[in-house]
């Protein structure tokens, strides 16, 4: 369910038919990870779930997160990054369960191949999360 | 990882297998286990420590205790006096909570591992990044190829405090 509008908008009206996208796993390879990319990632809760969200922070950054999580500010550890769902009302993401290890990242989804009217690159950006981080960290590498 | 395996130029005999489905039974790694995983730090970098609690344990932060340790870990001398009055109960644990998380328990959350390396006087492991989540395995330690070759199947089981 994440991550509607972005991907399976249309999943209460058509329930069959899920989103086909392309996974990149080269940026995870060479460790390129920027803030606002669309990710696959093992969830830190249930390890046999695979989850897809967008990478909102990396280290050093600082997070003003959502509810449920407390509201102070939240400083990115090393090697751990804040990843959020899309969608503005049901998401379990980094506002539950906190940053996140970089390792845990197995994919970019990097293109939606299905349907067609929607295909296309996923595009790159903060979404929902636009003015609640600070960049204070680096890029990764 | 000292006494177990050296901290330069041993081989290890790794398979990711034992936590694979559908081979496996429990996809967890369980208690005792040596594994492979990658740095929670930084995500190029792998570790090898020993899985010492699943999820649901309750584990202790720091489980060393002594004046050796103590005095190892830079106790400054007007720490010591104070310190040795009292500073371990009759269970084994201390009536005032270290600096380091000596008495300090911590319950393992769900879908986690608590790693602890075997050489505690000198490892990075869980008692500074906390515990870690079971994705960030990778694979199990089966035995140490060279030097001597052997098999690492010990199991830990957890001793029980009295309540």
């Amino acid at each position: 369910l994440m991550t509607q509008p972005t991907f399976n908008p249309d999943l209460a009206g058509s329930p069959l038919h899920h989103d086909v996208v392309l996974l990149e796993r080269w940026s995870v390879a060479l460790n390129r990870f920027k803030r606002g990319d669309v990710v696959t990632l093992w969830s830190p809760q249930n390890p046999d779930l695979l989850t897809t969200k967008r990478i909102i922070a990396l280290e050093g950054d600082l997070v003003y997160p959502l509810p449920p999580s407390p509201t102070t500010p939240i400083r990115i550890p090393a090697g751990h990054c804040w990843v959020e769902g899309d969608s503005a009302y049901q998401t379990r993401d980094s506002n539950t369960y906190g940053p996140v290890p970089l390792a845990l990242i197995t994919s970019k989804v990097a293109y939606i191949a299905w349907p067609w009217g929607r295909r296309g690159l996923v595009a790159n950006g903060l979404a929902k999360a636009k003015g609640r981080v600070r960049r204070l960290g680096g890029s990764v590498p | 990882m000292l006494p177990t395996l050296s901290h330069d130029g041993d081989w290890v005999l790794v398979s990711p297998l034992p936590y694979f489905r559908p081979w496996a039974k429990s996809l967890s790694p369980s208690r005792g286990d040596l594994v492979v995983a990658f740095s929670p730090t930084d995500p190029r970098n792998t570790v090898c420590k020993r899985v010492i609690g699943v999820e649901g344990d309750v584990v202790e932060v720091e489980p060393r205790r002594g004046t050796g340790y103590r005095k190892w870990m830079g106790e400054e001398p007007w720490e010591e006096e104070v310190n040795n009055r009292d500073a371990v109960s009759t269970n084994d644990r201390p009536l005032r909570m270290g600096r380091r998380g000596e008495g300090q328990f911590i319950k393992v959350p769900k879908g986690h591992v608590w790693l602890a390396g075997d050489n505690l006087s000198n490892s990075t492991d869980s008692r500074t990044y906390g515990p870690v989540p079971v994705g960030i395995v990778k694979a199990k330690v089966l035995a140490r190829v060279y030097p001597n070759f052997k098999w690492l199947n010990e199991s830990a089981q957890p001793r029980v405090l009295d309540p």
